[in-house]
């Protein structure tokens, strides 16, 4: 993995087309802002593997739709 | 087109049924091509979303719309022109379903909605606030 030293107001530049700016850092935290095209998706890593991970669950259960006794009523948010 | 799957068999599918991910799903980015089949078995709340790139992938569905009416999900303007959504296109939402094996529970994704726009049949699996859109929103709770 490359790792890049940055101060707090420097930035990176990913294959012309990304800028990951050093925004603040503060108590052991950093603050970054990213700037890449619309098609680029953009999200906290903990939270896409989430989703990753519930989409590859959400594909090895759907067998148990034969099983299912339906409904109640659907539980509103 | 004729595809194969694992599931429905050999489904002939009109080109203009096809829907096309911009981006790949996570964990999935290799498939891009899909289709929209109601279940087998009517009157089900379930659709299937088939993968016509790989045979046995095929994803659960639900239409939010009916089942859980309080999901109004904000789509951000970027998801949206992903999709190449103008603004007389119609957009669909549906959501991801998680089962437990013994199918006593099923679950909705409400986080990671698939939009849909109706006219191009583009489509994106987006991630939103996880906060206000719970992964898994348990359905048919009694």
């Amino acid at each position: 993995m490359l790792h890049i030293v940055r101060k707090k107001g420097e930035a990176i530049t990913i294959d012309g087309g990304i800028m990951i700016h050093i925004v603040d850092l503060e108590g052991g935290r950093v603050r970054i802002g990213i700037e890449a095209p619309r098609s680029i998706g953009v999200y906290r890593q903990e939270l896409y593997e989430k989703i990753l991970r519930e989409n590859e669950q959400a594909l090895k259960s759907v067998d148990a739709i034969d099983k299912l006794r339906l409904p109640e009523k659907p539980h509103g948010v | 087109m004729v595809f194969e799957t694992t599931r429905f068999g050999q489904i002939e599918v009109p080109e203009e049924e096809i829907i096309r991910m911009a981006r790949g799903m996570p964990g999935l980015d290799h498939l891009r091509q899909f289709v929209v089949i109601p279940h087998p078995v009517q009157p089900s709340p379930f659709l299937w979303f088939q993968s016509l790139d790989t045979p046995e992938i095929a994803f659960v569905l639900i239409s939010p719309q009916t089942l859980i009416p309080s999901y109004q999900p904000d789509i951000p303007d970027e998801t949206l022109n992903q999709i190449e959504v103008q603004e007389s296109d119609k957009v669909a939402v549906f959501n991801v379903v998680n089962f437990t094996d013994n199918g006593e529970h099923c679950f909705a994704n409400l986080c990671a909605p698939i939009v849909l726009n109706m006219r191009t049949h583009a489509a994106i699996q987006v991630i939103l606030d996880e906060k206000r859109h719970p992964v898994r929103h348990e359905l048919f709770v009694s």
